[in-house]
């Protein structure tokens, strides 16, 4: 009995990776056969080749940790002020009306449009690629947990007052735990814009990181190179997906809808 | 402690509540002497003087005026929107009068809390069951006393098994018997019940109904029960009040030794009277 299960353990985890597997060798069958021409779509062959290439010279590397410090940065100062905010403006009134208004306004402008003027202010230093990606970041953050905080379902918030908590316990374990799905769900937009701004900032203006590693490559018509930066692209955006997913079932195993089976 | 007190009062087993479970701990607490001298320590009385609510100009409670002795299990019944839930709120606090006042008085030095049961349980879905009940605790005590006392408010209710599953593993009827839990935790001077058991099947609502009895009689705390449901009042409480537009209508002893059956003739009686009343001030035009 065991060893079927075991299998069918197996099996599930892998059914996801068939397609993205087939993609691969039928895209490396048609490269080999000739279908394809190598100018335009290395086959996936040559971009393993290139990966290694650049990862023994150390390129890559340097290249991905000099852009994970500029996401983790970004995204560090604009979610931690999302946060702040969407605390304080679930929480206070005052704070509400003074803000909200403007946040509203300035969210419906499309963050990458700053780039020209970002440029202007910051030239192709760090400081305009942080601002980017916390701009970026910021406006998801903020408005989950305000939606979070104010979605916290009343008659719990009336019972700990009833109850005698104190506003501090209150707020740690009746308004936080509460709004901490509407939370997550922030984290995850945040995530996937963190690296959308990042590569758009790289690419047009920086001197290292993913991002210039691709455009470099597009210069000298590497195309192996900048199909390895997407690849990278991908594998990072599932990285970020599966820690919030393994965060929100760690936090939320209260939820049946997180629940592990 | 709750099957000791139905084993040294009552001796017919067929009238053991519904809600016992099978498997309670073989070590039972000794029996405890339940005197009537244990409720005039353990209970606040509430006395009420020319009590006054409006809501946006519209009156729901109008110059009430009531006295609860310590200890005493009181019926609050009534038409939907007569005001019984808001003259609930009003004495725990919930709500401030328009005029008139509330007055609880404690013959202890330190004046036991108080407590309300709502209709939901109003658990924290994100708190396991003993992390549930120990809220009712406030902020006081260590984590481990808040703990050992969540798990005999818990074995209170005969839920002590439960006491690390989530809420949303729980039944309906578990769910309010936490609830009850968190409430008693406490061990308050006054516990308010707004319609608690409303939302339960008939059985189940018995079984509750015997269990909260049981656990006034063995802490002797001043019960305020709202309910709709007057088979209910008459089957628990020591005196019933019937409200009307916002005042005491009517105000009945129930004369009837505890533990009640079910089917007394004296409370079918009693319950046919407050009906009549009921229907009849409100008869349809």
């Amino acid at each position: 009995m065991a060893r079927p299960r075991i299998l069918d353990g197996a099996a599930q985890r892998l059914t996801p990776w068939l397609l993205p597997l087939g993609i691969v060798l039928g895209w490396q069958a048609a490269s080999s056969a000739g279908l394809v021409s190598t100018r335009f779509m290395p086959a996936p062959l040559d971009v393993i080749a290139a990966g290694w290439q650049l990862g023994r010279t150390g390129e890559l590397w340097a290249n991905l940790w000099i852009s994970t410090l500029r996401a983790l940065a970004g995204f560090a100062v604009g979610g931690g002020i999302g946060f702040a905010l969407g605390l304080a403006n679930g929480l206070s009134r005052v704070s509400d009306r003074l803000t909200d208004t403007t946040v509203q306004m300035v969210r419906n402008v499309p963050h990458l449009s700053l780039i020209p003027l970002v440029i202007l202010w910051f030239g192709i230093g760090e400081e305009a690629k942080l601002f980017l990606v916390a701009l970026g970041v910021f406006f998801p953050v903020y408005a989950n947990t305000l939606h979070g905080i104010r979605s916290v379902d009343p008659q719990l918030v009336e019972m700990g007052r009833v109850y005698g908590l104190s506003p501090w316990s209150l707020f740690t374990r009746v308004v936080l735990p509460g709004a901490l799905p509407s939370i997550f769900v922030g984290l995850r937009y945040a995530l996937g814009i963190m690296w959308l701004t990042l590569i758009v900032a790289e690419t047009i203006s920086a001197s290292s990181g993913l991002g210039y590693m691709a455009m470099q490559a597009r210069e000298f018509m590497l195309v192996d190179v900048v199909v390895l930066a997407i690849v990278i692209y991908a594998a990072l955006g599932k990285l970020a997906d599966v820690l919030t997913r393994w965060l929100e079932r760690t936090c939320l195993a209260w939820n049946p809808a997180y629940r592990t089976v | 402690m709750i099957a000791t007190a139905l084993r040294a009062h009552d001796a017919a087993p067929e009238t053991l509540p519904l809600w016992q479970p099978a498997d309670r701990p073989a070590k039972e607490p000794p029996p405890r002497a339940r005197q009537p001298e244990s409720a005039a320590t353990g209970g606040l009385a509430v006395t009420v003087r020319d009590l006054s609510k409006a809501f946006d100009g519209h009156t729901v409670i109008e110059n009430l005026d009531l006295h609860i002795p310590a200890g005493q299990f009181v019926a609050v019944v009534g038409r939907s929107g007569c005001g019984k839930s808001t003259l609930l709120r009003l004495i725990l606090g919930l709500e401030q009068p328009s005029s008139g006042r509330v007055v609880l008085e404690s013959e202890a030095v330190r004046a036991p809390p108080k407590r309300i049961m709502f209709q939901e349980p109003r658990l924290l879905p994100w708190a396991n069951v003993a992390d549930n009940v120990a809220v009712g605790l406030g902020e006081t005590g260590t984590k481990a006393e808040r703990r050992a006392r969540a798990l005999s408010a818990l074995s209170e209710v005969g839920l002590a098994d439960k006491a690390w599953v989530w809420p949303a593993t729980l039944s309906g009827g578990q769910r309010q018997r936490v609830a009850l839990a968190r409430a008693l935790v406490s061990r308050p001077g006054l516990l308010a019940l707004d319609e608690p058991l409303g939302a339960l099947d008939a059985l189940t609502r018995i079984g509750m109904q015997a269990m909260i009895e049981e656990i006034w009689r063995s802490q002797g705390f001043t019960a305020l029960l709202v309910t709709h449901d007057v088979s209910e009042a008459v089957a628990m409480a020591d005196r019933i009040l019937v409200v009307e537009d916002g005042r005491v209508a009517l105000d009945v002893k129930v004369e009837v030794p505890r533990p009640r059956r079910r089917g007394d003739p004296i409370l079918a009686a009693l319950e046919g009277r407050i009906l009549d009343h009921l229907l009849k001030t409100h008869a349809p035009a």
